[in-house]
Protein backbone atom coordinates (compact mmCIF):
# COMPACT_ATOMS: atom_id res chain seq x y z
CA UNK A 1 0.00 0.00 0.00
CA UNK A 2 2.82 2.16 0.77
CA UNK A 3 3.87 1.82 -2.84
CA UNK A 4 1.00 2.36 -4.21
CA UNK A 5 0.42 6.22 -2.46
CA UNK A 6 3.99 6.75 -3.46
CA UNK A 7 2.51 7.09 -7.21
CA UNK A 8 1.15 10.55 -6.22
CA UNK A 9 3.47 12.12 -3.95
CA UNK A 10 2.65 15.38 -5.02
CA UNK A 11 0.77 17.06 -2.37
CA UNK A 12 -2.35 19.53 -2.83
CA UNK A 13 -1.47 22.14 -5.59
CA UNK A 14 -2.25 25.64 -5.06
CA UNK A 15 -2.31 27.11 -8.92
CA UNK A 16 -3.66 30.19 -10.41
CA UNK A 17 -6.20 28.94 -12.37
CA UNK A 18 -8.19 25.67 -11.38
CA UNK A 19 -6.58 22.31 -12.73
CA UNK A 20 -9.17 21.83 -15.93
CA UNK A 21 -8.81 24.99 -17.17
CA UNK A 22 -5.11 23.95 -17.74
CA UNK A 23 -7.35 21.22 -19.98
CA UNK A 24 -8.86 23.92 -21.78
CA UNK A 25 -5.37 25.69 -22.65
CA UNK A 26 -3.88 22.23 -23.56
CA UNK A 27 -7.11 21.55 -26.07
CA UNK A 28 -6.48 25.36 -27.40
CA UNK A 29 -2.34 24.56 -28.01
CA UNK A 30 -3.49 21.58 -30.15
CA UNK A 31 -5.61 23.45 -31.99
CA UNK A 32 -3.16 25.76 -32.98
CA UNK A 33 -0.53 23.27 -33.46
CA UNK A 34 -3.01 21.68 -35.96
CA UNK A 35 -3.67 24.98 -37.90
CA UNK A 36 0.04 25.80 -38.21
CA UNK A 37 0.61 22.02 -39.20
CA UNK A 38 -2.08 22.44 -41.95
CA UNK A 39 -0.36 26.17 -42.96
CA UNK A 40 3.44 25.69 -42.34
CA UNK A 41 4.03 21.50 -43.20
CA UNK A 42 2.51 21.01 -46.90
CA UNK A 43 4.88 18.17 -47.65
CA UNK A 44 5.74 15.00 -45.55
CA UNK A 45 9.30 15.76 -43.84
CA UNK A 46 9.71 12.70 -41.20
CA UNK A 47 8.90 9.63 -43.75
CA UNK A 48 11.68 8.37 -44.92
CA UNK A 49 14.13 10.81 -43.03
CA UNK A 50 17.42 8.70 -43.13
CA UNK A 51 19.87 10.99 -40.45
CA UNK A 52 23.60 10.75 -40.73
CA UNK A 53 26.21 8.66 -39.12
CA UNK A 54 27.86 10.25 -36.05
CA UNK A 55 30.47 8.35 -34.97
CA UNK A 56 31.79 4.99 -35.42
CA UNK A 57 31.43 2.71 -31.92
CA UNK A 58 34.98 2.03 -31.18
CA UNK A 59 35.08 -1.62 -29.35
CA UNK A 60 31.49 -2.41 -30.27
CA UNK A 61 31.36 -6.41 -29.81
CA UNK A 62 33.35 -5.59 -26.19
CA UNK A 63 30.31 -3.10 -25.31
CA UNK A 64 27.80 -5.87 -26.58
CA UNK A 65 29.47 -8.14 -24.26
CA UNK A 66 29.99 -5.88 -21.52
CA UNK A 67 26.29 -4.24 -20.99
CA UNK A 68 24.85 -7.97 -21.63
CA UNK A 69 26.82 -8.97 -18.48
CA UNK A 70 25.54 -5.76 -16.44
CA UNK A 71 22.08 -6.99 -17.61
CA UNK A 72 22.55 -10.58 -16.81
CA UNK A 73 24.03 -9.97 -13.20
CA UNK A 74 21.32 -7.41 -12.09
CA UNK A 75 18.23 -10.10 -13.61
CA UNK A 76 20.01 -12.35 -10.71
CA UNK A 77 20.62 -9.89 -8.07
CA UNK A 78 16.76 -8.44 -9.18
CA UNK A 79 16.07 -12.68 -8.56
CA UNK A 80 18.81 -13.48 -5.32
CA UNK A 81 16.90 -10.13 -3.49
CA UNK A 82 13.64 -11.23 -3.82
CA UNK A 83 14.03 -14.17 -2.84
CA UNK A 84 15.94 -14.20 -0.42
CA UNK A 85 15.93 -10.49 1.02
CA UNK A 86 13.63 -7.80 2.85
CA UNK A 87 10.04 -8.12 2.57
CA UNK A 88 8.83 -4.43 2.01
CA UNK A 89 9.03 -3.77 -1.20
CA UNK A 90 10.77 -0.05 -0.27
CA UNK A 91 13.24 -1.76 1.41
CA UNK A 92 14.46 -4.48 -1.29
CA UNK A 93 16.67 -4.08 -4.40
CA UNK A 94 14.27 -6.34 -6.40
CA UNK A 95 10.65 -4.29 -6.08
CA UNK A 96 13.18 -1.16 -6.64
CA UNK A 97 15.15 -1.98 -9.42
CA UNK A 98 11.81 -3.28 -11.42
CA UNK A 99 9.29 -1.14 -10.45
CA UNK A 100 11.01 2.34 -10.64
CA UNK A 101 14.32 2.15 -12.31
CA UNK A 102 13.79 -0.89 -14.71
CA UNK A 103 10.01 0.46 -16.12
CA UNK A 104 10.29 3.97 -15.29
CA UNK A 105 13.92 4.98 -15.72
CA UNK A 106 14.71 2.78 -18.83
CA UNK A 107 12.01 4.92 -20.80
CA UNK A 108 13.08 8.28 -19.68
CA UNK A 109 16.55 7.00 -21.02
CA UNK A 110 15.20 4.97 -24.41
CA UNK A 111 13.66 8.50 -25.49
CA UNK A 112 16.83 10.15 -24.44
CA UNK A 113 19.57 7.94 -25.65
CA UNK A 114 17.46 5.36 -27.97
CA UNK A 115 17.34 1.48 -27.36
CA UNK A 116 19.98 0.92 -24.49
CA UNK A 117 17.54 -1.97 -23.57
CA UNK A 118 18.69 -3.44 -26.34
CA UNK A 119 22.21 -3.45 -24.95
CA UNK A 120 21.35 -4.67 -21.34
CA UNK A 121 18.53 -7.06 -22.19
CA UNK A 122 19.74 -10.25 -20.33
CA UNK A 123 17.05 -12.67 -22.12
CA UNK A 124 18.68 -11.38 -25.43
CA UNK A 125 22.31 -11.66 -23.88
CA UNK A 126 21.69 -15.36 -22.36
CA UNK A 127 20.26 -16.27 -25.88
CA UNK A 128 22.73 -15.23 -27.82
CA UNK A 129 25.63 -16.56 -25.92
CA UNK A 130 23.75 -19.99 -25.24
CA UNK A 131 23.45 -20.30 -29.21
CA UNK A 132 26.94 -19.07 -29.73
CA UNK A 133 28.32 -21.94 -27.48
CA UNK A 134 25.80 -24.73 -28.85
CA UNK A 135 27.17 -23.62 -32.49
CA UNK A 136 30.68 -24.34 -31.25
CA UNK A 137 30.07 -27.84 -29.44
CA UNK A 138 27.92 -28.53 -32.63
CA UNK A 139 30.82 -27.61 -35.01
CA UNK A 140 28.73 -25.59 -37.08
CA UNK A 141 24.97 -23.75 -37.73
CA UNK A 142 22.13 -24.79 -35.14
CA UNK A 143 18.88 -25.67 -37.21
CA UNK A 144 16.87 -23.08 -38.40
CA UNK A 145 14.14 -21.47 -35.98
CA UNK A 146 10.85 -21.78 -36.85
CA UNK A 147 9.04 -19.01 -38.68
CA UNK A 148 7.64 -16.36 -36.30
CA UNK A 149 3.73 -16.30 -37.38
CA UNK A 150 2.76 -13.37 -38.87
CA UNK A 151 -0.50 -13.50 -37.39
CA UNK A 152 1.58 -13.41 -33.94
CA UNK A 153 2.69 -9.79 -34.79
CA UNK A 154 3.58 -7.77 -31.45
CA UNK A 155 0.54 -9.72 -29.44
CA UNK A 156 2.72 -11.68 -27.60
CA UNK A 157 4.49 -8.06 -26.25
CA UNK A 158 0.90 -6.68 -25.87
CA UNK A 159 -0.35 -9.80 -23.24
CA UNK A 160 3.31 -9.77 -21.83
CA UNK A 161 2.59 -5.71 -20.88
CA UNK A 162 -0.93 -6.78 -19.55
CA UNK A 163 0.92 -9.10 -17.38
CA UNK A 164 3.38 -7.09 -16.11
CA UNK A 165 1.07 -4.02 -15.93
CA UNK A 166 -1.85 -6.65 -13.46
CA UNK A 167 1.25 -7.47 -11.15
CA UNK A 168 2.06 -3.65 -10.16
CA UNK A 169 -1.63 -2.73 -10.64
CA UNK A 170 -3.98 -5.46 -9.72
CA UNK A 171 -2.10 -8.49 -7.84
CA UNK A 172 -2.78 -8.86 -4.28
CA UNK A 173 0.83 -7.88 -3.19
CA UNK A 174 2.52 -8.14 -6.99
CA UNK A 175 4.89 -5.50 -5.76
CA UNK A 176 6.57 -7.80 -2.63
CA UNK A 177 10.06 -8.90 -4.12
CA UNK A 178 8.85 -12.43 -3.79
CA UNK A 179 6.34 -12.47 -6.12
CA UNK A 180 8.76 -9.67 -8.56
CA UNK A 181 11.46 -12.67 -8.22
CA UNK A 182 8.78 -15.37 -9.04
CA UNK A 183 7.70 -13.41 -11.90
CA UNK A 184 11.13 -12.74 -13.44
CA UNK A 185 11.71 -16.44 -13.13
CA UNK A 186 8.47 -17.35 -14.53
CA UNK A 187 9.02 -14.54 -17.29
CA UNK A 188 12.67 -15.60 -17.99
CA UNK A 189 11.84 -19.13 -18.56
CA UNK A 190 8.96 -18.24 -21.25
CA UNK A 191 11.28 -16.14 -23.02
CA UNK A 192 13.76 -18.49 -23.07
CA UNK A 193 11.50 -21.41 -24.47
CA UNK A 194 10.21 -18.91 -27.05
CA UNK A 195 13.92 -17.76 -28.35
CA UNK A 196 14.36 -21.69 -28.85
CA UNK A 197 11.37 -21.90 -31.03
CA UNK A 198 11.40 -18.77 -33.15
CA UNK A 199 15.13 -17.59 -32.64
CA UNK A 200 16.70 -14.69 -30.37
CA UNK A 201 16.73 -11.73 -32.69
CA UNK A 202 12.80 -12.54 -34.37
CA UNK A 203 11.65 -13.01 -30.83
CA UNK A 204 13.08 -9.94 -28.97
CA UNK A 205 12.15 -7.98 -31.85
CA UNK A 206 8.76 -8.57 -31.78
CA UNK A 207 7.79 -11.41 -28.76
CA UNK A 208 9.28 -9.14 -25.66
CA UNK A 209 7.51 -7.25 -24.03
CA UNK A 210 10.04 -5.41 -22.68
CA UNK A 211 12.43 -5.08 -25.71
CA UNK A 212 9.03 -4.05 -28.27
CA UNK A 213 8.03 -1.57 -25.47
CA UNK A 214 11.29 0.11 -25.02
CA UNK A 215 12.13 -0.10 -28.52
CA UNK A 216 8.82 2.44 -29.09
CA UNK A 217 9.74 4.91 -27.14
CA UNK A 218 13.57 5.11 -28.18
CA UNK A 219 12.17 5.51 -31.69
CA UNK A 220 11.46 9.06 -30.89
CA UNK A 221 14.81 9.61 -29.42
CA UNK A 222 17.49 11.23 -31.86
CA UNK A 223 20.44 8.43 -31.38
CA UNK A 224 20.43 5.54 -33.20
CA UNK A 225 22.58 2.50 -33.18
CA UNK A 226 23.12 0.99 -36.54
CA UNK A 227 25.79 -1.96 -36.71
CA UNK A 228 28.47 -0.47 -34.78
CA UNK A 229 27.83 2.87 -36.08
CA UNK A 230 25.79 5.52 -34.04
CA UNK A 231 23.53 7.69 -36.03
CA UNK A 232 21.86 11.12 -35.60
CA UNK A 233 17.95 11.34 -36.72
CA UNK A 234 14.94 13.79 -36.79
CA UNK A 235 13.80 13.04 -33.23
CA UNK A 236 10.32 10.81 -34.04
CA UNK A 237 11.34 10.24 -37.51
CA UNK A 238 11.98 6.38 -36.94
CA UNK A 239 8.66 5.76 -35.37
CA UNK A 240 7.62 6.48 -39.45
CA UNK A 241 9.68 3.63 -39.82
CA UNK A 242 7.63 0.78 -37.55
CA UNK A 243 6.50 -1.73 -39.18
CA UNK A 244 2.37 -2.42 -39.36
CA UNK A 245 2.19 -5.86 -37.32
CA UNK A 246 -0.77 -7.19 -35.74
CA UNK A 247 -1.22 -6.67 -32.20
CA UNK A 248 0.66 -3.22 -32.04
CA UNK A 249 -2.99 -1.41 -31.48
CA UNK A 250 -4.00 -3.46 -28.51
CA UNK A 251 0.21 -3.26 -27.96
CA UNK A 252 -0.97 0.82 -27.78
CA UNK A 253 -4.41 0.63 -25.52
CA UNK A 254 -2.46 -1.39 -22.71
CA UNK A 255 0.21 0.92 -22.23
CA UNK A 256 -1.87 3.78 -22.58
CA UNK A 257 -4.75 2.02 -20.79
CA UNK A 258 -2.66 0.71 -17.80
CA UNK A 259 -1.11 4.31 -16.94
CA UNK A 260 -4.85 5.44 -16.96
CA UNK A 261 -5.94 2.78 -14.54
CA UNK A 262 -3.45 3.48 -12.33
CA UNK A 263 -4.28 7.38 -12.10
CA UNK A 264 -7.88 6.71 -12.03
CA UNK A 265 -7.33 4.08 -8.87
CA UNK A 266 -6.18 7.31 -6.57
CA UNK A 267 -9.36 9.24 -7.70
CA UNK A 268 -12.51 9.55 -6.33
CA UNK A 269 -14.66 7.87 -8.89
CA UNK A 270 -12.94 4.67 -8.85
CA UNK A 271 -12.58 4.73 -4.75
CA UNK A 272 -16.04 4.96 -4.24
CA UNK A 273 -16.88 1.63 -6.71
CA UNK A 274 -13.83 -0.72 -6.07
CA UNK A 275 -14.76 -1.57 -2.55
CA UNK A 276 -18.64 -2.68 -3.62
CA UNK A 277 -17.14 -4.41 -6.66
CA UNK A 278 -15.21 -6.29 -4.23
CA UNK A 279 -17.95 -6.41 -1.60
CA UNK A 280 -19.94 -8.16 -4.67
CA UNK A 281 -17.51 -11.09 -5.56
CA UNK A 282 -16.81 -11.82 -2.02
CA UNK A 283 -20.56 -12.07 -1.29
CA UNK A 284 -21.91 -13.81 -4.44
CA UNK A 285 -18.71 -15.63 -4.93
CA UNK A 286 -17.23 -16.68 -1.92
CA UNK A 287 -14.27 -15.00 -2.73
CA UNK A 288 -11.25 -13.80 -0.06
CA UNK A 289 -11.19 -10.00 0.43
CA UNK A 290 -7.43 -10.10 -1.49
CA UNK A 291 -8.97 -11.67 -4.00
CA UNK A 292 -12.10 -10.35 -4.35
CA UNK A 293 -10.15 -6.74 -4.44
CA UNK A 294 -7.69 -8.65 -7.19
CA UNK A 295 -10.40 -9.53 -9.59
CA UNK A 296 -12.59 -5.83 -9.26
CA UNK A 297 -8.97 -3.85 -10.13
CA UNK A 298 -8.65 -6.46 -13.19
CA UNK A 299 -12.00 -5.58 -14.28
CA UNK A 300 -11.02 -1.45 -13.80
CA UNK A 301 -7.84 -2.40 -15.79
CA UNK A 302 -9.05 -4.25 -17.99
CA UNK A 303 -11.91 -1.64 -18.81
CA UNK A 304 -9.27 1.12 -19.25
CA UNK A 305 -7.30 -0.72 -21.76
CA UNK A 306 -10.64 -1.27 -23.75
CA UNK A 307 -11.80 2.40 -23.12
CA UNK A 308 -8.50 3.70 -24.65
CA UNK A 309 -9.07 1.15 -27.81
CA UNK A 310 -12.59 1.70 -28.03
CA UNK A 311 -11.86 5.95 -28.09
CA UNK A 312 -9.03 4.93 -30.58
CA UNK A 313 -11.11 3.15 -33.02
CA UNK A 314 -13.59 6.07 -32.95
CA UNK A 315 -11.03 8.70 -34.30
CA UNK A 316 -9.85 5.79 -37.06
CA UNK A 317 -13.86 5.42 -37.82
CA UNK A 318 -14.14 9.12 -38.16
CA UNK A 319 -11.17 9.52 -40.10
CA UNK A 320 -12.27 6.89 -42.77
CA UNK A 321 -15.71 9.01 -43.38
CA UNK A 322 -13.42 11.80 -44.69
CA UNK A 323 -12.82 9.70 -47.76
CA UNK A 324 -9.24 8.16 -49.62
CA UNK A 325 -10.78 4.61 -49.30
CA UNK A 326 -8.78 3.02 -46.87
CA UNK A 327 -9.87 0.33 -44.66
CA UNK A 328 -10.48 0.74 -40.57
CA UNK A 329 -7.51 -1.77 -40.34
CA UNK A 330 -4.94 0.27 -42.81
CA UNK A 331 -5.72 3.47 -41.15
CA UNK A 332 -5.69 1.74 -37.56
CA UNK A 333 -2.13 0.32 -38.35
CA UNK A 334 -1.06 3.73 -40.61
CA UNK A 335 -1.43 6.00 -37.43
CA UNK A 336 -0.63 3.39 -34.62
CA UNK A 337 2.75 4.71 -34.65
CA UNK A 338 1.58 8.49 -33.88
CA UNK A 339 0.11 7.47 -30.34
CA UNK A 340 3.71 6.26 -29.22
CA UNK A 341 4.58 9.90 -28.23
CA UNK A 342 1.24 9.73 -25.81
CA UNK A 343 2.01 6.50 -24.40
CA UNK A 344 5.22 7.86 -23.15
CA UNK A 345 4.50 10.80 -21.66
CA UNK A 346 1.24 9.09 -19.81
CA UNK A 347 3.90 7.39 -18.06
CA UNK A 348 6.67 10.70 -17.55
CA UNK A 349 3.65 12.46 -16.62
CA UNK A 350 2.33 10.42 -13.90
CA UNK A 351 5.51 8.43 -12.93
CA UNK A 352 7.79 11.57 -13.01
CA UNK A 353 7.44 12.18 -8.87
CA UNK A 354 7.64 8.09 -8.21
CA UNK A 355 11.03 8.23 -10.41
CA UNK A 356 12.03 11.45 -9.25
CA UNK A 357 11.73 10.56 -5.15
CA UNK A 358 11.30 6.56 -4.80
CA UNK A 359 14.25 6.36 -7.68
CA UNK A 360 16.29 8.01 -4.46
CA UNK A 361 16.37 4.60 -2.85
CA UNK A 362 18.03 3.06 -6.03
CA UNK A 363 21.55 3.78 -4.54
CA UNK A 364 21.32 2.31 -0.70
CA UNK A 365 19.61 -0.77 -2.47
CA UNK A 366 22.41 -1.18 -4.61
CA UNK A 367 25.20 -1.12 -1.82
CA UNK A 368 22.44 -3.59 0.37
CA UNK A 369 20.41 -5.59 -2.04
CA UNK A 370 18.11 -7.60 -0.17
CA UNK A 371 18.03 -4.88 2.18
CA UNK A 372 19.39 -6.75 5.69
CA UNK A 373 20.69 -3.83 7.22
CA UNK A 374 17.19 -2.11 5.78
CA UNK A 375 15.75 0.34 8.07
CA UNK A 376 14.95 3.82 6.79
CA UNK A 377 16.22 4.64 3.49
CA UNK A 378 15.70 8.41 3.66
CA UNK A 379 13.99 9.87 0.47
CA UNK A 380 14.79 13.77 -0.16
CA UNK A 381 10.80 14.66 -1.17
CA UNK A 382 11.69 18.86 -0.90
CA UNK A 383 13.04 18.17 -4.32
CA UNK A 384 10.26 19.28 -6.68
CA UNK A 385 7.18 21.13 -4.68
CA UNK A 386 3.37 19.98 -6.01
CA UNK A 387 2.72 23.68 -8.00
CA UNK A 388 6.05 22.42 -10.06
CA UNK A 389 5.33 19.26 -10.25
CA UNK A 390 1.36 20.16 -11.66
CA UNK A 391 3.45 22.58 -14.12
CA UNK A 392 6.26 19.76 -15.10
CA UNK A 393 3.07 16.94 -16.12
CA UNK A 394 0.92 19.27 -18.00
CA UNK A 395 4.32 20.33 -19.79
CA UNK A 396 4.85 16.35 -20.97
CA UNK A 397 0.98 15.91 -21.76
CA UNK A 398 0.68 18.49 -24.45
CA UNK A 399 4.51 18.48 -25.91
CA UNK A 400 3.63 14.76 -26.21
CA UNK A 401 0.19 15.13 -27.91
CA UNK A 402 1.66 18.02 -30.50
CA UNK A 403 3.81 15.13 -31.47
CA UNK A 404 1.84 12.74 -31.94
CA UNK A 405 -0.41 15.39 -34.16
CA UNK A 406 2.75 16.15 -36.07
CA UNK A 407 3.03 12.55 -36.62
CA UNK A 408 0.36 11.78 -37.58
CA UNK A 409 -0.10 15.07 -40.02
CA UNK A 410 3.11 13.81 -41.74
CA UNK A 411 1.71 10.30 -42.61
CA UNK A 412 -1.22 11.47 -43.71
CA UNK A 413 -0.05 13.33 -46.19
CA UNK A 414 2.30 10.65 -47.39
CA UNK A 415 -0.91 8.91 -47.09
CA UNK A 416 -3.59 10.75 -49.01
CA UNK A 417 -3.43 11.63 -52.07
CA UNK A 418 -5.81 14.50 -52.04
CA UNK A 419 -3.78 17.23 -49.61
CA UNK A 420 -7.12 18.15 -48.90
CA UNK A 421 -8.45 14.63 -47.43
CA UNK A 422 -5.00 14.36 -45.78
CA UNK A 423 -6.12 17.72 -43.59
CA UNK A 424 -9.51 16.75 -43.16
CA UNK A 425 -8.40 13.20 -41.76
CA UNK A 426 -6.19 14.86 -39.21
CA UNK A 427 -9.86 16.63 -37.12
CA UNK A 428 -10.09 12.99 -36.09
CA UNK A 429 -6.96 12.52 -35.19
CA UNK A 430 -7.25 16.29 -33.36
CA UNK A 431 -10.42 14.89 -31.45
CA UNK A 432 -8.58 11.55 -30.37
CA UNK A 433 -5.47 13.84 -29.16
CA UNK A 434 -7.81 16.62 -27.15
CA UNK A 435 -9.46 13.00 -25.94
CA UNK A 436 -6.26 12.17 -24.70
CA UNK A 437 -5.00 15.02 -23.54
CA UNK A 438 -8.00 15.73 -21.21
CA UNK A 439 -7.91 12.46 -19.91
CA UNK A 440 -4.84 12.22 -19.09
CA UNK A 441 -4.94 15.57 -16.86
CA UNK A 442 -7.89 14.56 -15.52
CA UNK A 443 -6.06 11.35 -14.36
CA UNK A 444 -3.38 13.67 -12.90
CA UNK A 445 -5.82 16.05 -10.92
CA UNK A 446 -7.57 12.84 -9.66
CA UNK A 447 -3.45 11.88 -8.31
CA UNK A 448 -3.57 15.08 -7.07
CA UNK A 449 -6.30 15.38 -4.68
CA UNK B 1 -30.24 13.17 -4.46
CA UNK B 2 -26.63 11.70 -3.71
CA UNK B 3 -25.90 12.31 -7.20
CA UNK B 4 -27.47 16.24 -6.94
CA UNK B 5 -25.47 16.71 -4.06
CA UNK B 6 -22.29 15.83 -5.13
CA UNK B 7 -23.17 18.06 -8.70
CA UNK B 8 -19.78 19.90 -8.34
CA UNK B 9 -17.87 17.35 -8.16
CA UNK B 10 -19.31 15.95 -11.26
CA UNK B 11 -19.14 19.12 -12.64
CA UNK B 12 -15.56 19.77 -12.38
CA UNK B 13 -14.97 16.54 -13.86
CA UNK B 14 -17.09 17.08 -16.68
CA UNK B 15 -15.20 20.53 -17.26
CA UNK B 16 -12.04 18.29 -17.80
CA UNK B 17 -13.91 16.60 -20.29
CA UNK B 18 -15.67 19.52 -22.08
CA UNK B 19 -13.27 20.51 -25.14
CA UNK B 20 -13.10 16.78 -26.09
CA UNK B 21 -17.39 16.19 -25.96
CA UNK B 22 -17.34 20.02 -28.46
CA UNK B 23 -14.82 18.60 -30.82
CA UNK B 24 -16.26 15.02 -30.71
CA UNK B 25 -19.48 16.80 -31.11
CA UNK B 26 -18.64 18.95 -33.89
CA UNK B 27 -17.18 16.14 -36.17
CA UNK B 28 -20.02 14.09 -35.73
CA UNK B 29 -22.46 16.90 -36.97
CA UNK B 30 -20.44 17.84 -39.88
CA UNK B 31 -19.95 14.39 -41.34
CA UNK B 32 -23.39 13.50 -40.83
CA UNK B 33 -24.26 16.57 -42.61
CA UNK B 34 -21.55 16.13 -45.40
CA UNK B 35 -23.32 12.27 -45.50
CA UNK B 36 -26.75 13.64 -46.48
CA UNK B 37 -24.99 16.11 -48.79
CA UNK B 38 -23.91 12.87 -50.54
CA UNK B 39 -20.41 13.47 -49.28
CA UNK B 40 -17.51 10.68 -47.95
CA UNK B 41 -16.38 7.17 -49.33
CA UNK B 42 -17.51 3.83 -48.60
CA UNK B 43 -14.85 2.53 -51.17
CA UNK B 44 -12.43 0.24 -49.96
CA UNK B 45 -8.23 0.26 -50.75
Amino acid sequence: MEWLIAHGLVGRTDLPIPEWLFGWAAAVVLVVSFLALAVLWPEPKLEGARGRRLFRLPGAIVVDIVCGAVGVATLCVVVWAGLTGEETPSGNFASIFVFVTFWVGLAFASVLLGDIFRAFNPWRAIGRAVAGVAKMIRGGDLPAPLPYPEWLGRWPAAIGIFCFAWQELAASDGNLPEHVAIATLVYSAFTFVAMALYGVDRWIERGEAFSVYFNLFSRIAVFERRGDEVWLRKPLSALTRLEQLPGTVPLLAVMIGSTSFDGAAEGEPWVSIAPDLSTFFQDHLGMSPDGALAVAYTIGLLLAVLIVYGFYWLGIAGARTVGGGFSHGKLANSFVHSIVPIAFVYVAAHYFTLLLFEGQRIWPALSDPDGTGFEDWGVDYTLLGANATWYWQVGFVVTGHVAALTLAHDRALALYEDAKEAVRSQYWMLAIMVGFTSLALWLLSQANQ
Amino acid sequence: MIVLAHAGHWAVNLAFALPAIVFIGWLGFITIRDRRRGGGSDDVR
